[in-house]
């Protein structure tokens, strides 16, 4: 026979019938013969019953007066202010927001992620270059490649200290 | 649609609704009469406060007159008020600074360990026993806000557990389990009464 300590923590669940058919017939055969077990159960359906029968509070009288002229008064809103106040209190946050986040995202893209002013032709001499140099000689490859990345960054500046 | 409040069965006509959804406020004025004190019962056993439950239970059915339009499944209208109920309520806690003051009707009960009628009388004598109700009442009020909530759509009000799911977006298991723990809280604070013979 289960122990009542496990059966009585079931208890709550059976009371609002949240038990599998199993636990169910385990806790009927148990509380048959435990007459502590029967005095919780009944306990909580005690407690059910009378929460069952607290009667419920008249909701104020005026409730519906006020609701009216609130309602009346929205009907008598022409469409254009209807239309600004759902715009201002539902979109116009939601459009600024949305306004601001790309905002950040193109200033981000502007200043960090933008690509190089260099055009196709300069790219295509840049590779040609790299070709030729290295030509049957791998070990120069990093060597001229770093020597173009040099000239294409540096370039202007080298010229300028050279002269 | 049928709405079980207590022992008896209120029934809202579908063809009040369609009124209302096509903005007849006499129609909109019956779904209030059926409906309201549900919605206040509800909104004050969230709030534990009358005014803000007064003012919420206003803004609950102007709101649900603005948009009855939304409201595609006639069968959902208590679950549906409910639920924009619950949504004005949380957006109002949300505010700072809100002065809740709890409701405080039965100074003389509010203790629970006050000595009252016999627990263990029949149930007959259980469902009308005030004092006892008021006991019960008071101890609900002790309760967390879930369990609250689960207490007064289901035994309060009288709503299914399917309704009062779709109410709080969650499962049925999840509505029985808050229940059977809010019963089991009310038995521990009750516990006192469980042995007095």
């Amino acid at each position: 026979m289960m122990k009542c300590e496990k059966i009585q923590k079931m208890l709550p669940d059976y009371s609002v019938g949240a038990l599998s058919a199993k636990k169910r017939e385990l806790i009927r055969s148990h509380i048959k013969n435990c007459p502590k077990c029967m005095e919780r159960l009944e306990h909580l359906n005690k407690i059910a019953l009378l929460m069952d029968n607290i009667p419920q509070e008249e909701a104020p009288s005026y409730l519906w007066a006020n609701i009216k002229e609130k309602i009346t008064s929205y009907e008598e809103e022409s469409f254009w202010q209807k239309s600004f106040k759902w715009l201002w209190k539902k979109r116009i946050p939601a459009l600024i927001s949305s306004f601001s986040v790309l905002l950040i995202m193109a200033s981000f893209y502007f200043l960090l992620l933008r690509p190089s002013e260099k055009t196709e032709q300069s790219i295509y001499k840049d590779i040609r270059q790299h070709t030729f140099s290295s030509w049957n000689n791998p070990l120069t490859d990093r060597v001229v490649l770093g020597m173009i990345v040099v000239e294409n960054e540096f370039g202007d500046e080298l010229n300028e200290t050279n002269r | 649609m049928e709405y079980r409040e207590k022992k008896f069965v209120k029934i809202i006509d579908d063809n009040i609704i369609e009124k209302a959804r096509n903005g007849d406020i006499c129609a909109f004025e019956e779904i209030f009469k059926e409906t309201n004190k549900g919605i206040y019962n509800y909104l004050l056993n969230l709030s534990l406060n009358r005014d803000l439950a007064d003012d919420l239970t206003q803004e609950t059915y102007v709101r649900a007159f603005k948009s009855i339009k939304s409201l595609k499944n006639k069968d959902a209208l208590i679950s549906w008020l409910h639920r924009i109920a619950l949504n004005l309520y949380r957006d109002e806690i949300k505010k700072p600074k809100l002065n809740i003051q709890i409701i405080d009707d039965n100074n003389e009960n509010n203790d629970i360990t006050e000595d009252i009628t016999d627990w263990t009388t029949n149930p007959e004598n259980i469902a009308t026993d005030k004092e006892l109700q008021n006991v019960v009442k008071n101890a609900i009020q002790s309760l967390p806000e879930i369990h609250r909530a689960v207490i007064t759509m289901h035994h309060i009000e009288g709503m299914e557990i399917d309704d009062i799911a779709k109410v709080l977006k969650i499962s049925n298991g999840t509505v029985m389990s808050r229940l059977a723990r809010a019963r089991e809280s009310l038995r521990r604070k009750l516990a006192f009464y469980e042995g007095k013979k």
